[in-house]
């Protein structure tokens, strides 16, 4: 199938497609966004208005099947930060679009009518369906509903209760290969803007189709080995296997980063009943659905995710990441994984980010509206948000509302958005990453745990440390690569990357080509967000965190002002 | 001089005497985190281990002391 930009306009009902304009054929995924969000919408308009426009793009490795590289980027003007948006996810998107053509899906106009749809997608073209059986229905039972009408080989994206009621902190979630909602573009809100344009699902439907020839196919296969050979052997990659992303917990713990009782701590004193191996070995105990291993992509040799069961070994979520356990359970002062568990469960099917939500109700503990650590009041409150209730739909909007509603000032978010479970006063690094990421507070923007430096001395190369964190995965998201392929890609032979795009599609990136990838989608999104009336104000961590020290480092957030106002001149030098 | 060793994630499975957590070991006086790592049989590549005694990262030529907790991580960057 010839790649295309595919329009559908949710006031009209018409799906039209029309040859990609030459200035977004070098662009992808991430990069791709910014560029239509600057060509396309005013950067002033109202996120949840006619203006603003949905965008599904796969980044440029999508649809090889290759290990860890099938991401789908969504992007729009955020509702969240009102800035520029990308939210990436594994599952089957990404690769059902590549067969589809579909370069671009951009969903725009204002709905005519109170009516919600769904956006049927196949080979022939686009319709909507009528779609007011599945809404107000969780993300599981919609998901059921719309594979039974549509068949199990498609691929969805769809958006739960919180995205119909256009809350702040909904995503998007999309299925897994064993046919799951599992997988969601979390931030920023992009639920609340599908739910605005009045849409409950997308339907992919692929059927008959496969992906598209290769330019360069020996050119393909030679990268392909070598960045398989690599990733097969990287020691990181056994460990993301045998434990996923809860492998980090304790190593935040030892740095004192982990967010504790809404980011009043560093650490937290009963990780070790929720840390990695408790996690696997109870997964292991329990048996049953229970899956230490599971790969949210087709082809993923990673497989970094996992299935939490109950004690009876029934499924309760998938996946529990250290994210989750950070946001959602040492931040609310919870020690089960049962607990955290059932609470990841109920964010999941409403259909919002575990992040922003877990942040909100760190927030709603200070504001006395839950005692941290009970896990019985914390499940009540994330139900208000599916019933709607006036709190649910403060709690519904993130951390930021409920700190302006309650008047809470110890409010973790940056650009409005959270902060996620690394707390940026002890890993000042990542502080400077979520100070000055376009995206707003958003660890996968440029995490800096691993580098080579000392995390509490704010000179200590902290803010070249985030630039190749921000670079890096800005490249990693342009190309629709899992932030843990760089296992492989790390020690891959060098052009690499460079190999498989071009096998790909024939466009050469030149010699670097993640940096080249990472700095078009920083410089776009940057000048996005200028557009849309964001300044240097809004490149800084919440004032409390450089006053309020974190035990036990006693840190606090020291980075120079002028670190912050100048990296992106370094950046783009 | 004792030390104290604290394993994580795949690196607890490595020890000879199976799956622990927490150890002890004797090392001369003037052992560095790398002497700890090879008596552990672990490879000092930032490939394959971190190091950080309190809440700092330290580099295989770091002298120990008696009684310091080292813990040892596997190569993870984050979620």
């Amino acid at each position: 199938m010839t790649q295309l930009i595919w329009r559908a306009n949710v006031k009209t009902h018409t799906v039209t497609t029309e040859p990609i304009p030459e200035s977004w054929q070098s662009l992808a995924g991430r990069a791709l966004i910014p560029r239509i969000l600057l060509d396309e919408i005013p950067p002033m308009c109202e996120p949840l208005g006619p203006f603003n426009k949905l965008l599904f793009t796969p980044g440029f490795l999508v649809g090889q099947m290759l290990s860890s590289c099938d991401r789908i980027s969504v992007g729009g003007k955020s509702p969240l930060t009102g800035g520029v948006k990308e939210a990436n996810a594994g599952g089957t998107t990404g690769l059902k679009m590549v067969y589809l053509g579909i370069k671009a899906l951009i969903v725009e106009g204002a709905p005519a009518d109170d009516g919600w749809w769904t956006l049927y997608l196949n080979k022939d073209g686009g319709r909507f369906d009528p779609a007011d059986d599945v809404a107000g229905l969780g993300i599981d039972a919609a998901g059921a509903k719309l594979r039974e009408k549509y068949g199990s080989n498609v691929a969805i994206s769809l958006i739960g209760p919180a995205g119909e009621m256009l809350m702040a902190s909904a995503g998007i979630q999309n299925l897994d290969k064993d046919g799951f909602p599992t997988r969601i573009a979390a931030r920023g809100g992009l639920g609340a803007l599908m739910g605005s344009k009045r849409l409950k699902a997308i339907i992919f439907d692929a059927d008959g189709l496969k992906a598209p020839p290769l330019a360069d196919p020996d050119l393909y296969k030679a990268a392909r080995k070598g960045f398989m050979t690599s990733l097969l052997a990287h020691p990181q990659t056994k460990v993301y296997t045998d434990y996923g992303t809860i492998a980090v917990a304790e190593l935040a713990q030892s740095f004192g980063a982990v967010p504790v009782n809404n980011f009043s701590a560093g650490q937290f004193e009963h990780l070790e009943k929720i840390n990695g191996d408790t996690l696997r070995d109870t997964i292991l105990a329990r048996g049953g659905d229970g899956d230490t291993s599971h790969a949210c992509m087709p082809g993923c040799v990673i497989r970094s995710s996992n299935c939490f069961p109950n004690a009876e070994g029934e499924r309760v979520v998938s996946p529990l990441e250290y994210e989750t356990i950070g946001l959602v359970g040492t931040n609310l002062g919870l020690d089960s994984l049962d607990a955290i568990a059932a609470l990841n469960r109920e964010m999941s099917d409403v259909g919002v980010d575990t992040i922003e939500v877990g942040a909100a109700l760190g927030v709603a503990a200070d504001a006395g509206l839950m005692e941290f650590g009970d896990a019985e009041r914390a499940l009540e409150l994330v139900k208000e948000i599916r019933k709607g209730t006036p709190l649910g739909r403060i709690l519904g909007q993130g951390a930021g509302m409920v700190g302006k509603v309650y008047g809470v000032l110890r409010v973790p978010v940056v650009k409005n958005q959270a902060i996620s479970a690394y707390d940026p006063r002890a890993l000042k690094g990542t502080g400077i990453t979520y100070a000055t990421s376009p995206q707003g507070a958003d660890h996968t923007c440029g995490l800096t745990i691993r580098a080579k430096v000392d995390h509490l001395d704010p000179t200590d190369g902290q803010v070249e440390a985030s630039i190749a964190g921000q670079l890096n995965t800005a490249g990693f998201d342009t190309l629709g690569a899992c932030m843990f392929s760089g296992f492989g890609y790390s020690t891959a032979p060098p052009d690499t990357i460079r190999g498989l795009v071009k096998g790909q599609h024939g466009i050469d990136l030149g010699d670097t080509p993640l940096q080249t990838l990472g700095r078009a989608a920083l410089k776009l999104e940057r000048e996005f967000n200028k557009a849309a009336g964001f300044s240097a104000a809004d490149d800084r961590l919440p004032e409390w965190m450089t006053l309020e020290a974190l035990p036990p480092t006693n840190a606090v957030f020291d980075v120079p002002d002028e670190d912050l106002d100048t990296l992106f001149d370094k950046v783009f030098s | 001089m004792k030390v104290k060793v604290r394993l994580h994630a795949t690196l607890r499975k490595m020890m000879p005497d199976g799956p622990q957590n927490r150890l002890t070991l004797d090392l001369p006086d003037t052992a560095t985190v790398a002497e700890l790592l090879q008596a552990l049989e672990i490879s000092a590549s930032p490939d394959h281990v971190m190091a950080l005694i309190g809440n700092r990262r330290v580099e295989p030529d770091h002298p120990l002391t008696d009684g310091t907790e080292v813990q040892l991580f596997p190569p993870i960057s984050g979620g």
